[in-house]
């Protein structure tokens, strides 16, 4: 498969993903901008064990992580401009936009290692064994944290209308 | 009910908007362009690292072990300051004491010097040939006024010695009032060996645990990248485990380039060929415990 035929393939789930991880769209597209340039130069280590997209998606995992990393270590370095004044105009433009993202607001606000199992199980709709070869880790463990994952996402969210919050076997 | 994805999807905006052609060019553009050579360092370390090898083996070959120390004309029994002994020393010939050699360690205990120096001073000269007595070790012994002297210790029973001087050929027979295996025992004790490689192996566990947090490296179920990294890692453990039951002299040297081929082929393998796991990282922590086992192994035996 070319790049470009890859780039339009999955570009959009990888940047998607990235934004799950890092919370920032600016920093999506960096990532997935290094995604797509570590694909090239290692793209003949692929053994094909798995598809190419659970291949990208680890990629994409990987880079995100060291994205956060990152910023963690040097974000008092930032250089970002300081937020702007919050006016009763502006708070109630905030408050319905966090109505409109009120998933995507809790899933930020649950720590990465159960938000990652989450986004993996429901939003790629991956099986428990690919998202454990995928993180490097035991099913059981992912099975833990998807049931810690969805503890936290409960709490997170005032309707507990979602197919997510439902009991069922992994 | 609501659907995750559909939401997430939702939230996240129209499908169109985020990876946009625009910045697909932009990756093919940046894919594209001229990347700046980098420096290669895995390559840079392994030939500095091959160089320095080289070097080492070229002292270890002009300055071959088995020449024996020139003799002094100071008495047998001349005040010593210390001594290197090689309690499992070869009949063919002596080997002698250099500052890489860890089968000839140097001996600081006050005890042993103050038992070495009784021998020498008991020792008198004698015409009598060495038949059946045993090679129980070679001496190399260190005089206050700077001078040397290579001995070969025979017995045939605890008490009864023959110290040979490997340069003059002179034999000197004596009596000792104690006890010379004690005396000639410088291996560190089992016991001490045991604690030594449990510890080693803990704080090695303990290392790696750490490590593994702070730079993010993931367990990973295969523990080579390659049959053929394993199968190089294994002849160097066999190499290594062989050299040290069958050498008398047990180089530093070779222990040096052994487990730095161990470490280089190590960072070699996980760097090139699974660096997103990132356990090149661990190999360098290796090679730091190892360091400090090695000199522990050297330096604790000069105090027992």
């Amino acid at each position: 498969m070319q790049l470009r035929e890859i780039m339009t393939t999955y570009g959009e789930a990888c940047i998607r993903f990235a934004y799950l991880y890092t919370k920032d769209w600016n920093a999506a597209e960096e990532v997935v901008q290094d995604v797509f340039l570590a694909y090239v130069n290692q793209h003949e280590a692929f053994r094909g064990d798995s598809s190419l997209k659970t291949y990208l998606l680890k990629i994409t995992a990987n880079k995100s992580k060291d994205y956060l990393r990152k910023k963690k270590r040097w974000g008092w370095l930032s250089f970002e401009e300081p937020p702007e004044k919050v006016t009763a105009s502006s708070e109630r433009l905030l408050e319905r936009e966090e109505e409109q993202q009120e998933l995507l607001q809790a899933l930020h606000r649950i720590p990465l290692k159960y938000r990652e199992v989450l986004i993996l199980y429901y939003y790629e709709e991956m099986n428990t064994t690919d998202i454990a070869a995928l993180l490097q880790c035991s099913k059981n463990t992912i099975k833990t944290r998807l049931i810690r994952g969805r503890n936290q996402l409960k709490a997170q969210l005032k309707d507990n209308d979602w197919e997510v919050l439902m009991n069922e076997e992994f | 009910m609501k659907n995750f994805k559909q939401q997430l999807d939702r939230e996240m905006g129209p499908v169109e908007k985020r990876f946009t052609p625009a910045m697909q060019e932009r990756i093919m553009q940046k894919i594209n362009e001229p990347t700046p050579k980098k420096m290669a360092w895995p390559y840079v370390m392994t030939m500095v690292a091959t160089t320095i090898m080289m070097l080492l083996l070229s002292v270890l070959i002009m300055f071959p072990a088995t020449q024996p120390a020139s003799t002094a004309t100071s008495p047998l029994a001349a005040p010593i300051k210390s001594f290197h002994i090689n309690s499992e020393p070869e009949e063919d010939f002596f080997v002698s004491t250099s500052l890489f050699s860890l089968g000839t360690p140097i001996v600081l205990n006050k005890e042993k010097i103050a038992m070495m120096q009784m021998l020498l001073s008991h020792a008198q000269k004698t015409d009598d040939k060495i038949d059946e007595e045993t090679l129980y070790a070679d001496i190399t012994v260190a005089y206050d006024t700077g001078k040397e002297r290579s001995l070969r210790l025979y017995s045939e029973d605890d008490a009864h010695y023959l110290l040979y001087d490997v340069h003059t050929h002179e034999t000197f027979a004596g009596v000792s009032p104690k006890s010379l295996d004690e005396f000639i025992d410088t291996h560190m004790p089992f016991e001490y060996i045991f604690i030594l490689l449990g510890l080693f192996f803990l704080l090695l566990f303990v290392a790696n645990r750490i490590v593994s947090k702070r730079f993010g490296i993931v367990k990973r179920n295969q523990k080579a990248v390659s049959k053929k990294q394993s199968w190089i890692l294994v002849a160097l453990c066999l190499f290594t485990s062989f050299y040290t039951a069958f050498s008398a002299e047990k180089n530093i040297f070779v222990y040096l380039i052994a487990y730095s081929t161990f470490v280089a082929i190590d960072f070699y393998f996980e760097y090139r060929y699974a660096r997103e796991d990132r356990r090149y990282i661990l190999s360098v922590n290796l090679s730091i415990m190892l360091c400090l086992f090695f000199i522990a192994i050297y330096i604790i035996p000069l105090f027992l």
